[in-house]
């Protein structure tokens, strides 16, 4: 999961916002700048979240304001970039204001309320399934 | 001065076309009255309209007759450079000229053509240049000529094609000047009467006991059903030069409705059935998207080519973003099943989604939605996959397009089945675009397939929300009884 997305992100019940995110494994994968994309979705992110969010996963920080200008302070552009769009959570948590916990496993977060998920199990049919006694 | 085009559609997918022209050329700033589309041929009349040309008033039909807008549209663009960048985006076209001239017989074409060939500076520029190398080339709809009969055709205009001062190239010519036939539905109809019928079905695998999955593999495989009432069967596939006696030449061919005389510019997006081959792709299922359609979809969506959200809440195995993805998007995919997003191993027998019916041409052990992506060199693969039920984890206002073909609630019901299967899937479609409302930014679009049953259809009970708009419905009849519908709507 991009940090990216992980700003997007709400509780699915109740829309609380935002999701603290305890990372385990974070990977690093390097993208092309791309400052045009950045650009296009900055005004959909809410900054202090992703703020917080950066410095809890060791990336760096960012300044207290949004930037302005992508010709102006490229440096801020960049970690931006990085942050946003390089940063992968492999493995980890996020926890909603209210305490309810999702589960990020193979970079992708289990959005499901964890009550209605463990209440039915699926069903994964076993060899002794049909074998007798 | 704005040139005028011709645009020659492919005979599939009738009510799809003029939506997805519409589309891509907003996506590029061109708006729908600029554009002014008139189809070449009349529709359902069979009384021929006494006039001289396109620019003629009496032109003007009714675009939508019961068989579809006509194969045939003229169209205004700025350049030739935006209508090619237009034609070229586009699954469903497969021709794109410059006109030089046009009309109901052969002399009346000639003649519209020699008008503009004495006025016009491009045409001047082209006869004057002395290494313009050209060639003539034929296109008829409905019937194939023998050589001889070609050249009898070119003729007509010999007065224009004197005129050029480059050379004749056969092999490998600079410009092409092509010949349309243009032939009403009627006449169509009643050519392709007397011959059998040409198009044959992909075999259907044994395994799909589901009607609605025989015509959805059907559809899926980019084929026709034979018992749909589907005029593209009828309409002819003639092109270019590739005339032999088995493709149907009808020795005495009814005269053509409509003779166009054009500058050949470029050809549709020929290349997305094969770009998109589900069977050629690492990870598939049985819900995988057909892939010229996906590219159809991402179309309708009018995206950008860069920089757009593109979200698929119900992605499934991510064929729609694959698309989306290849033509630029970064992508969003959801899925309510963490078994499709997360792949499936060829060895492992007791993931839902089964043996695959072709090896995994990467050789890996590991089929997933990211190497889809790496095999179409999109090495960066989709934004983010998440588990979630109809994007309800997502705060508000992200998104510019939400591009998806919803659960039908019949193959791969992941609902539970009630006694009226529909009921679950019109649950399903208010939800999706209760999302789409939230979602979205002011003139972004929802593109999805909604499933119908053909009798009990009317428009007033399509599903709607006060914040879309109902852009186009365009229907892809999957048998006598079943069709789907793509919706495309926009966020006001």
């Amino acid at each position: 999961m991009r940090l990216l997305t992980h700003n997007f992100m709400c509780s699915p019940r109740t829309k609380a916002y935002p999701l603290r995110l305890v990372p385990a494994e974070i990977e690093m994968i390097e993208s092309a700048y791309n400052p045009g994309f950045v650009q296009h979705v900055l005004p959909r992110i809410e900054w202090e979240p992703l703020r917080a969010t950066a410095l809890a996963c060791g990336l760096g920080e960012l300044p207290p304001s949004p930037p302005q200008d992508p010709n102006v302070d490229e440096d801020v552009w960049r970690l931006l970039h990085r942050i946003l769009l390089d940063t992968h959570v492999k493995e980890g948590i996020l926890v909603s204001p209210s305490g309810a916990e999702y589960t990020i496993h193979n970079s992708i977060p289990n959005m499901l309320p964890k009550t209605a998920a463990d209440a039915e199990p699926k069903h994964v049919p076993q060899a002794t399934d049909i074998m007798d006694e | 001065m704005m040139g005028i085009y011709l645009i020659r559609f492919v005979p599939r997918l009738a009510h799809f076309r003029i939506p997805e022209l519409l589309s891509v050329a907003a996506s590029l700033g061109v708006d729908e009255q600029s554009l002014d589309l008139r189809p070449a041929v009349a529709e359902c009349s069979t009384e021929l309209v006494e006039c001289e040309g396109p620019e003629d008033p009496e032109w003007r039909e009714d675009t939508y007759g019961t068989y579809g807008p006509s194969l045939l549209q003229f169209a205004r663009f700025e350049s030739d450079a935006l209508a090619v960048e237009v034609a070229r985006r586009c699954v469903l076209v497969r021709h794109l000229a410059r006109v030089i001239g046009a009309g109901q017989m052969y002399e009346l074409c000639l003649a519209d053509a020699l008008e503009r060939w004495r006025t016009e500076p491009w045409l001047k520029a082209i006869a004057d240049d002395p290494h313009m190398s050209w060639r003539c080339r034929m296109d008829a709809m409905g019937c194939a000529y023998a050589n001889e009969q070609k050249v009898e055709k070119y003729h007509v205009f010999g007065e224009i094609l004197k005129g050029i001062k480059g050379k004749v190239d056969l092999k490998r010519p600079k410009m092409q000047l092509y010949v349309f036939e243009g032939r009403s539905p009627l006449k169509l109809k009643l050519m392709h009467r007397d011959r059998s019928p040409r198009r044959k079905l992909k075999s259907s695998s044994s395994s799909l006991d589901d009607a609605l999955g025989h015509e959805l593999q059907v559809a899926a495989s980019g084929g026709h059903d034979e018992s749909a009432a589907s005029f593209d069967e009828i309409e002819g596939d003639s092109d270019d030069d590739a005339s032999d006696g088995s493709r149907g030449a009808v020795s005495q061919p009814p005269q053509p409705d409509v003779v166009v005389f054009g500058v050949y510019l470029s050809r549709g997006f020929h290349d997305a059935a094969r770009i998109f081959d589900v069977s050629k792709r690492c990870l598939m299922s049985t819900t995988s998207m057909e892939g010229s359609m996906a590219v159809i979809m991402a179309n309708m969506s009018s995206m950008r080519r860069q920089n757009e959200v593109v979200c698929d809440p119900f992605c499934g195995s991510a064929s729609l973003l694959l698309s989306a993805a290849y033509l630029g998007a970064q992508v969003l995919g959801f899925d309510i099943d963490d078994t499709s997003l997360s792949g499936r191993s060829i060895n492992d027998k007791r993931n839902r989604l089964g043996e695959l019916p072709f090896p995994c041409p990467l050789g890996n052990a590991v089929c997933t939605i990211t190497k889809n992506f790496e095999q179409l060199g999109l090495r960066e693969g989709p934004l983010d996959l998440a588990v979630m039920d109809c994007g309800s984890a997502l705060r508000d206002g992200m998104l510019d397009v939400v591009l998806t073909d919803p659960p039908y609630g019949l193959r791969e019901g992941a609902f539970e089945q009630t006694d009226n299967q529909l009921v679950a899937a019109k649950d399903i479609i208010l939800s999706l675009l209760e999302f789409s409302a939230r979602q979205l930014r002011p003139g972004g679009r929802l593109v999805y397939f909604l499933p119908v049953l053909r009798h009990e259809y009317c428009d007033e009970n399509v599903p709607s929300h006060p914040a879309l708009k109902l852009l186009f419905n365009a229907e892809q009849p999957l048998s006598i009884n079943f069709s789907r519908r793509l919706m495309v709507l926009e966020r006001l």
